[in-house]
């Protein structure tokens, strides 16, 4: 009884083994008593029985579409998800900038008592001021405006959210 | 005595500096590693918005009444944003500019926190020439500032 013979008995009782057990209990007496005193055909069997159960998953799996090539081309050409998203939170971010400056703007001119004692709170700290020479406060708040809005731009278009 | 007062400046400002760097890497280490990315692939774009910010921070300082008010809460919300965005790009910054220290005095392999930690004294060092080295701190500060606000997926 060669381990040569017990290890074709074993392929040609593979299919549709998922347990070496299961194996074994469909070999005949000697091939079972030749795997009982063996370790290098028990091994085998596990082996075998391994790679049988792999190539069934393989075939479980769903076949490659026809048409991958196109498939592919097709998902390359479309925007990027990513940048939509990036799109969409900056300009949630500058909505809720804004939402905030108004509301806080308009709660000054509301009268609720501890609505102004809270500004009355806050008017009361300092911010230091700058005296630029030659610089009017209106070409100030432009000066403002234009570098923010250079800086939004710039980040917007080195960011990749465009 | 003049020595000493610039030699407590440059201990105080270095170890200041790393302590904040260290810190910034413990608690966000994903922000300080996308501004080291950032720093390393645009420093030229980094240094552009942090200027313009800069500068506008500059104007609105200029038309800022005393007293704070509606406008000057604006503005201090603008000064605390770019405070946090300096402060969550620093210790990428930071490690940048030590690993190119390290590299200029072939001590290229220098782990995050060494790295950081040069990167400090180098600031602080700088930040003891003047002028010329104010401009520097200045355009370093700028530029990490910047870092931070430069958003998107990353620099390119």
């Amino acid at each position: 009884m060669s381990c040569e013979s017990v290890r074709e008995c074993l392929q040609e009782n593979l299919e549709g083994t998922r347990h070496p057990l299961e194996l074994a209990a469909r070999l005949p007496d000697w091939a079972q008593r030749h795997l009982e005193g063996c370790p290098a055909c028990r091994e085998a069997s596990w082996q075998l029985v391994s790679l049988e159960c792999s190539l069934r998953r393989l075939n479980e799996m769903s076949p490659m579409p026809v048409d991958l090539t196109a498939g592919v081309m097709a998902a390359l050409q479309r925007p990027e998800p990513v940048v939509a998203a990036s799109r969409e939170r900056f300009w949630m971010r500058a909505a809720a900038v804004l939402l905030v400056s108004l509301c806080l703007y308009a709660s000054t001119y509301v009268s609720f008592p501890p609505l102004q004692a809270g500004w009355q709170l806050v008017s009361g700290w300092s911010l230091p001021r700058l005296e630029l020479p030659g610089l009017s406060e209106s070409l100030a708040l432009v000066g403002a405006a234009v570098c923010l809005v250079g800086a939004a731009a710039l980040n917007w278009r080195w960011s990749g959210a465009h | 005595m003049q020595v000493l007062l610039y030699t407590l400046c440059f201990g105080l400002g270095a170890v200041g500096v790393a302590s904040l760097g260290l810190l910034g890497w413990v608690l966000w280490p994903g922000r300080a590693r996308a501004a080291r990315e950032r720093i390393e692939q645009s420093r030229g774009r980094c240094l552009v918005i942090g200027l313009l910010h800069l500068l506008a921070l500059l104007f609105l300082l200029a038309v800022t009444d005393r007293r704070g008010g509606g406008a000057g809460l604006l503005v201090a919300a603008f000064l605390v944003w770019m405070a946090w965005k300096l402060l969550t790009a620093l210790p990428g910054v930071l490690s940048w500019l030590g690993e190119s220290l390290g590299s200029l005095a072939d001590r290229p392999e220098l782990d995050t926190a060494r790295a950081t930690i040069w990167g400090a004294f180098l600031l602080a060092g700088v930040g003891l020439v003047p002028w010329l080295g104010w401009a520097l701190l200045t355009a370093c500060l700028a530029a990490t500032c910047g870092c931070g606000a430069l958003g998107g997926r990353r620099a390119t």
